[in-house]
């Protein structure tokens, strides 16, 4: 059996759950080039981004109280973010979505922290396209200190921006 | 294993400084003119007044982001009090890295 087989068995829907998850494992995936031998700079922003992506998307999908269960509509969150995002791996437009999200539900953020999450993703933005899979740059050092720190960043804070603390206090 | 604890950092010995200059400009509220160093204020403003606020100003450089937005902050705090409530974000950048990360103006 295959992975993409194994993957229909194992892990049937995408759900928020299960991206977190996937955040995590690409992260350290992120961690293994960025820090390994051979230095795969760019292969590990490519990670990173997706990381910040992911980690966005699970913020604005908690905030609007799925549970870790509901299978994500793809069709649903490109019409939901479109007004925001230039489509679904926009980082930048996800954060902002996520602002109006929380804003929305009555409960914004302080808006120290907001533009902080909007600087940390903006940076990621400046670094990171979907498409860097297609072309050969070589990233340098400087550029993957920036997105780590940034990544770092929205990793550090999600608890925060994501509600899990008020979650587990429930 | 060692413990390492970073203490908050204190408030920027500038910070007074700063707020009273930005309150300086937010009085003039003027779209143009002013001295060349003055911060740049853009007030982004969405529906029901909710406001996003960025400042590009040089002299941000020293100032680490989080106390450029409680610089912003309380600049509006003493100059447009009734705005506060309606603040979504307050981002200091810049203007150099305002480029950088597709900032707008």
């Amino acid at each position: 059996m295959g992975l993409v087989a194994r993957l229909s068995n194992e892990e049937p829907a995408e759900t928020w759950a299960v991206l977190h998850r996937a955040a995590e494992e690409r992260f350290r995936d992120g961690m293994e080039l960025a820090t390994g031998h051979w230095e795969r700079l760019t292969g590990a922003i490519y990670l990173f981004g997706y990381v910040a992506e992911m980690i966005l998307k699970v913020a604005i999908f908690r905030t609007r109280n799925w549970s870790g269960q509901h299978p994500i509509n793809i069709s649903w969150f490109k019409n939901y973010a479109s007004h925001k995002c230039y489509n679904l791996h926009d980082i930048d437009g996800l954060a902002n979505l996520l602002i109006d999200e929380r804003r929305s539900n009555n409960n914004p953020f302080d808006p120290v922290f907001a533009a902080e999450l909007v600087h940390n993703a903006k940076t990621v933005s400046a670094n990171w396209r979907e498409t860097l899979r297609y072309r050969s740059i070589a990233a340098q050092h400087a550029e993957l200190s920036e997105v780590f720190q940034s990544v770092e960043w929205l990793r550090l804070w999600r608890g925060v921006y994501a509600g899990y603390k008020k979650r587990e206090a429930t | 294993m060692p413990v390492i604890r970073k203490e908050k950092q204190p408030e920027s010995p500038q910070h007074n400084e700063l707020v009273k200059r930005l309150v300086a400009e937010l009085q003039r509220n003027q779209p143009a003119g002013g001295p060349p160093d003055a911060p740049i204020i853009v007030e982004d403003v969405e529906r029901n007044n909710f406001m996003r606020v960025t400042v590009l100003w040089d002299d941000w450089k020293d100032i680490a982001p989080e106390a450029r937005g409680r610089i912003i902050m309380d600049a509006y705090e003493q100059q447009r009090p009734q705005d506060v409530i309606n603040i979504t974000m307050a981002l200091g950048s810049t203007p150099n890295d305002a480029e950088r990360l597709g900032i707008r103006v």
